[in-house]
């Protein structure tokens, strides 16, 4: 009986421990950061594995959308004559 | 290894304008990010720059001058303009970043936001989302997913360790998911918790 329990006590925590692997290398993997170990087990997983696939494509979608905003906001036109005008005067 | 520059005032101006102004749109967009008003990020970025060449001579060449840059925004903005908007009652950040560094806190309880109602969002919603989070955590979403910096570089900015730079990033983009759940019950989608 104790043994049964502890065995699946056991599984779990691989489990747990193995689906914190996973996202942990999806993050690094987008971020440029990954081993190469770490790709290799984000691709096998999302090959085979519908929930991983999908929790991968969300990262992937998110940080493309993230990067889609960096050419949003307008700078004022004369900033950069502004910034070279107060350089020059001699408080600085 | 870089070397300290030391310049003559002219040679010194022209040499910092020819090194610096070209990151003018990204460092103005960044201010604007975390101050979101347009006047204070002007301001934010006029005094960057104005402390960048008073310290020029200390800049070790050959380094990164984009993150040099925006390092002494981020501090210009944690020391003076976060202090003067913080507002009476306003959550700690010590305590938002304690919770979510707790074990308690992790992907499964993210509620499960899908990928099609993400795609359908505009811009306007992800940056509400993304300005509607906490300063710090916004500031490492910023500099990854927005500036492309890498971890040692955002390190180097924020005045973290690399494995902090990680931990924040993760709970940064958890606090986003939420708030984009949010909008996504709002289109329609079934967001299960």
């Amino acid at each position: 009986m104790f043994d049964f329990i502890g065995s699946w006590f056991r599984s779990r925590e691989k489990k747990e421990d193995d689906r914190k692997k996973f996202f942990e290398a999806v993050h690094l993997m987008l971020d440029g950061e990954a081993t190469p170990e770490q790709k290799k087990l984000v691709m096998d997983k999302i090959s085979c594995c519908q929930f991983s696939n999908s929790k991968f494509e969300l990262e992937k979608c998110l940080r493309d959308k993230l990067k889609s905003l960096n050419c949003c906001k307008e700078m004022p036109k004369d900033l950069d004559q502004a910034i070279i005008q107060k350089l020059s005067s001699p408080q600085v | 290894m870089g070397q300290n520059v030391s310049h003559t005032d002219p040679e010194k101006n022209a040499k910092f304008v020819k090194e610096f102004i070209p990151y003018l749109k990204s460092l103005y967009n960044f201010g604007y990010r975390l101050t979101l008003d347009e006047d204070d990020a002007n301001d934010l970025v006029q005094d960057t720059y104005m402390k960048a060449f008073r310290f020029y001579d200390s800049f070790e060449q050959g380094t990164n001058s984009k993150a040099w840059l925006f390092r002494i925004l981020k501090n210009s903005f944690i020391n003076e303009y976060r202090r003067k908007a913080k507002l009476p009652g306003k959550v700690d950040y010590q305590d938002v970043e304690a919770y979510y560094n707790s074990d308690d806190v992790d992907e499964m309880i993210t509620p499960d936001l899908r990928v099609e109602s993400v795609q359908d969002m505009i811009g306007d919603e992800i940056t509400r989302a993304l300005n509607s989070i906490d300063a710090d955590f916004r500031l490492a979403i910023i500099l990854c997913d927005i500036e492309g910096f890498t971890y040692e570089e955002m390190a180097k900015i924020l005045d973290i360790p690399i494995g902090t730079v990680r931990s924040r990033l993760h709970r940064a983009r958890q606090m986003l998911k939420e708030k984009l759940a949010e909008y996504a019950k709002g289109l329609g989608y079934k967001v299960e918790n």
